[in-house]
């Protein structure tokens, strides 16, 4: 190999590791034992809009507006080149000039040479921040998702202890807490995160396993009705709790028994609307009344009342039981 | 029926702010049945603030997250009115901005332990 051809060769080399360097996306930054800046590849200059006369022969610790004049990274730093030491993903939050606010990974090391006797640093520097929120997103989801499943086991723990026990079998006992639960299941169903719920579908979807009874229970289409997730929780429950009153004591206890749900929007106080929804039971002269007022009777006044911030209206006419319940939109 | 680890005199009234109804109307339940007066439930902040504007509850429960926003302001008119209060929630920390009026606030934690719920409250009230 003669000399031109070695010649060809290194500088083949030194333009291929040029060309390299020049390709990363991430900033690098060559420095010298002092921590002067000896070179900069281009995405440091177009990543902090820096120029070269900003940066060639500026201590590190005086770039831009000082944000890596920390006096912790600056002690790291100046061991990596006598101690062979290396900096790894040291982490700078802060407001740098035309990034704005980031987080920042600082790495250093003693520059990799064959005589291992090396006099530079190389420090490369990693933008996390958008690694950051979405790591600060996630956790946050699941912050929520924890949350929601204990509140849920709560919420199941209210439910079944608030189901009566007296009289009652182990199983009719069973059934009452598995069909309230399926009813809470049923109303969170029809409205999952920051959706609305149409009281047809909230009706429908909570009354379904009563559809299977040989009585009739029709339920309106119209009008149309957007509910929140705890509009729909609380109409689902009392609707639930109105069906299994009906099985017992109402209009789906008599063979020709007739449920009808339906509702009237009209104009309530200031700009609301009131929705005045009816249960209708018919073909149910001899209504019985229910001989105690349990859970079910206070959680459909409770829903009414507190929750929807209405009120319900409970009337025995002579064809069965009337149920009014109004509640502003 | 109160138990021998009930330190705490019957008869209170227990202001509950609780936004999911259906465990409002468990801790409601469990309240009454130890004998007190409950006020509310209430499922707002506006609507817990404006009840003391009227009313002076002995001691009150609140949970941390009302629809969404901290309980803090109701927190503050508690301390402010020197009403104690103990917190039921199910977040294991009060990890958010301005929680320093909930600093030594005892948290019952959820699903809600009957017993527990007594006794914090009347630690709350012995210790206010």
């Amino acid at each position: 190999m003669d000399l031109d051809e070695l010649y060809r060769v290194l500088r083949s080399a030194h333009v291929q590791a040029q060309g390299v360097v020049d390709t990363l996306r991430d900033p690098i930054l060559l420095l010298d034992p002092d921590l002067s800046v000896i070179s900069a590849n281009p995405a440091f200059y177009q990543t902090f809009d820096a120029s070269r006369d900003a940066t060639i022969g500026v201590p590190f610790d005086e770039l831009g507006d000082g944000q890596w004049n920390i006096e912790e990274l600056t002690f790291l730093l100046k061991r990596v080149i006598p101690k062979s030491a290396s900096v790894f993903d040291y982490e700078v939050t802060t407001e740098f000039p035309h990034v704005g606010d980031a987080t920042m990974l600082v790495s250093a090391q003693r520059l990799q040479h064959p005589d291992n006797r090396s006099r530079i640093l190389l420090v490369s520097i990693v933008d996390a921040t958008q690694a950051r929120q979405r790591a600060d997103e996630k956790d946050i989801l699941i912050g929520e998702l924890d949350h929601r499943i204990k509140n849920l086991l709560t919420v199941t723990h209210a439910v079944a202890r608030q189901t009566r026990v007296e009289g009652r079998t182990a199983e009719e006992y069973r059934d009452v807490l598995l069909g309230r639960l399926e009813a809470v299941s049923r109303s969170m169903n029809t409205t999952s995160t920051d959706t609305c719920a149409d009281l047809s579908e909230i009706a429908r979807t909570v009354l379904e396993p009563f559809l299977g009874c040989e009585q009739t229970i029709s339920v309106a289409d119209a009008p149309t009705l957007s509910l929140s997730r705890k509009q729909a929780m609380s109409l689902g429950m009392i609707l639930h709790e109105l069906a299994t009153n009906a099985v017992k004591y109402g209009a789906l206890s008599v063979p020709d028994g007739q449920v009808s749900i339906d509702w009237i929007v009209s104009p309530g106080e200031e700009d609301t609307s009131e929705i005045q929804m009816r249960w209708e039971e018919n073909n149910c002269p001899d209504v019985k009344l229910p001989e105690t007022t349990g859970f079910g009777t206070r959680l459909i006044r409770f829903a009414a009342e507190r929750e929807l911030g209405g009120r319900v209206e409970q009337n025995y006419l002579p064809e069965g039981l009337l149920v009014t319940v109004c509640f502003p939109m | 029926m109160p138990d021998e680890t009930d330190q705490m005199p019957g008869g209170l009234s227990i202001l509950v702010v609780e936004d999911e109804f259906l465990i409002a109307l468990d801790i409601e339940e469990m309240l009454e049945s130890h004998g007190h007066h409950v006020l509310g439930p209430v499922g707002t902040i506006k609507d817990a603030l404006r009840l003391l504007e009227d009313e002076r509850p002995d001691v009150a429960t609140l949970d941390l997250n009302i629809r969404g926003q901290p309980v803090i302001p109701i927190a503050r008119r508690l301390q402010f009115m020197r009403i104690p209060f103990v917190i039921v929630s199910a977040n294991g920390s009060f990890d958010f901005p301005d929680n320093e009026v909930l600093v030594d606030v005892e948290n019952v934690g959820k699903p809600i332990p009957e017993d527990h719920l007594i006794q914090a409250l009347g630690r709350a009230i012995n210790g206010a």
